[in-house]
């Protein structure tokens, strides 16, 4: 029974759990959904496992029809078909998905090289993180993973000297620079005389935005290349660990999975696992890495060592830790928002060492800051419409399903 | 250009990638995009390894059951169109070219003939634009279907 993603259709119970899965993708879940896994099983891995996972896969769904989290990874289903011998009536076009990847990527990388390079001779230490640094560690093979966004990593003390290097550039952000700037947010997206766009950031993660949080980042580099051009990019542990809580973000539906990069790392990238515990413990991030890393071992047979794995299981995790993924696993209740944006500033205000009456005070004036308000009198108003939209959202994609169930 | 004549590709401006056999090119500073059919994704390697043409001709030669004549004319066309379309260089003074580098890619049976052909898009950014699974023909992107959306 061909089932489109999305739809629900009698006898086909797996495409109900998709179509909420789906909803929850789109608007930031974490994990892929039942169908989205069996496409990754058949992109990622070897022999029977791969092959019976893509005929499961093409039983259910339309390949006309993929959502785009599903769209993202063609390319690698592409090479592992090709690679596993195994043939389909739409394999020419996924082989296109890959070529198209790799002239996009290329063409993307080439753009981006002067910006790195303007940087760089400011004298500016500049790392190049997320989708392009696990290109340029796992493998190389631009043509596998299509780019999304292009993310610098500087140290929080340059950022005032990178605005305004890169606007001397030709490149502008939406925000103006400020000390206070630096001290809410994790970084800010600029765009190029030609429309292209980056995120610069002085913080790499949104838990840990706070002076010194990514000392260790920098004292542990690799040189890479993309295409022809030298980078250089976080470790591999480093890059494991920023995948993991990076991926449980609202509005991540248009990249490509966090497991799809996590499984590369793990499999190509030569991880320092005692890195990544000891830096997963100083981070308090214990809860987001072990759900990812459990999770890829199960469904993907990542080989993330045992011990590594009892390590991570054993880390304290505190009840607000535990609020702040619970708020990120449930993105369509009203006050998600305003809670994932509570833990971040209790984080940050801790890493400062700030007191409880310091942290309250200060929360007001860290929402006028990462909401672009004028004045803190609109933060009620802000709160409001925040809370009624994401109902309202909410509303708007349920209505869908309620109609097709009625009819 | 001489029959002897060593190449290299055109690095950093030009990028390559090979998949299920068939070479893919990108030349970033022009914009364009190519694809190596036929035999052509056979000899690049060697090709940019530094064999000559008389290399070339002799691998194929032996390799497939094309006359040499015709094999070497067709060669020379296709390191010609490569040279045009600005994807290799001239290899001055660089290691290589020994002709082991074609030798130990000769097939053990001989193939029928194919010309080695380079296939060029000169729209790259246009074609970027295109989505690859609705608005290509069954071959896949690059090769745009004009008449709407299609299916295998």
């Amino acid at each position: 029974m061909i089932c489109r993603a999305g739809q629900t259709s009698g006898g086909c119970s797996e495409t109900e759990t998709l179509y909420v899965n789906d909803e929850a993708i789109e608007g930031g879940s974490y994990f892929p959904s039942k169908v989205q896994t069996l496409l990754l099983r058949a992109a990622f891995l070897d022999g029977d496992l791969a092959r019976d996972s893509f005929q499961r896969w093409r039983g259910i769904v339309d390949p006309m029809a993929l959502d785009q989290t599903s769209f993202r990874l063609l390319p690698q289903l592409a090479w592992n078909l090709v690679r596993l011998g195994e043939g389909d009536p739409y394999l020419d076009r996924w082989k296109g998905t890959y070529r198209r990847a790799f002239a996009f990527n290329s063409t993307f990388f080439h753009a981006m090289a002067p910006v790195v390079q303007v940087l760089s001779a400011t004298g500016i230490p500049a790392l190049v993180v997320d989708e392009a640094a696990v290109i340029a560690t796992v493998s190389g093979e631009s043509g596998l993973r299509p780019m999304g966004d292009f993310v610098i990593l500087i140290p929080p003390a340059e950022v005032a000297r990178a605005f305004d290097a890169l606007t001397a550039f030709g490149w502008r952000s939406t925000v103006r620079f400020s000390e206070r700037l630096v001290a809410s947010l994790r970084g800010a997206p600029f765009s190029g005389p030609d429309g292209r766009r980056i995120d610069l950031q002085w913080y790499l993660l949104r838990e840990n935005c706070y002076p010194r949080a990514d000392e260790p980042v920098w004292l542990v580099t690799q040189d890479r290349h993309l295409g022809p051009f030298g980078i250089r990019v976080p470790c591999t542990a480093d890059q494991l660990l920023h995948v993991c809580v990076d991926g449980l973000q609202p509005g991540v539906g248009t990249r490509l999975p966090w497991s799809a990069n996590a499984f590369a790392l793990c499999v190509g990238g030569d991880v320092d696992w005692e890195r990544l515990v000891t830096e997963t413990a100083r981070r308090r991030v214990a809860l987001p890495v072990r759900t990812a890393l459990r999770w890829i071992r199960e469904h993907l047979k990542a080989s993330v060592p045992d011990v590594v794995m009892e390590r991570l299981e054993a880390l304290p995790v505190t009840a607000a830790e535990r609020r702040e993924l619970r708020a990120k696993l449930n993105p369509w209740r009203p006050t998600t928002g305003l809670r994932i944006r509570w833990a971040h500033h209790m984080r940050a205000a801790a890493g400062r060492g700030c007191g409880r009456a310091a942290t309250l005070a200060g929360f007001g004036p860290y929402l006028q800051q990462v909401w672009g308000l004028a004045h803190l009198g609109q933060l009620p108003s802000a709160v409001l419409r925040r809370g009624i939209e994401r109902v309202w959202e909410r509303l708007g994609r349920m209505a869908p399903l309620k109609r097709r169930e009625a009819e | 250009m001489k029959s002897e004549e060593r190449f290299r590709v055109a690095t950093p401006e030009v990028i390559h990638q090979t998949i299920d056999g068939e070479v893919i090119l990108v030349h970033l500073a022009r914009g364009t995009y190519h694809s190596l059919r036929g035999s052509g994704a056979f000899l690049f390697d060697p090709l940019v390894r530094g064999a000559s043409r008389a290399d070339l001709a002799a691998m194929l030669s032996a390799g497939t059951d094309g006359e040499l004549s015709r094999i070497e004319a067709a060669v020379a066309r296709f390191v010609e169109d490569l040279w045009r379309d600005g994807l290799i260089v001239a290899a001055v003074d660089e290691a290589g070219g020994d002709g082991a580098v074609a030798a130990s890619s000769t097939p053990s049976t001989k193939q029928p003939f194919e010309e080695p052909r380079l296939e060029t898009f000169t729209d790259l950014q246009d074609l970027l634009l295109t989505d690859p699974i609705h608005d290509v023909e069954p071959p896949g992107w690059p090769n745009v279907a004009r008449g709407g959306p299609t299916k295998p």
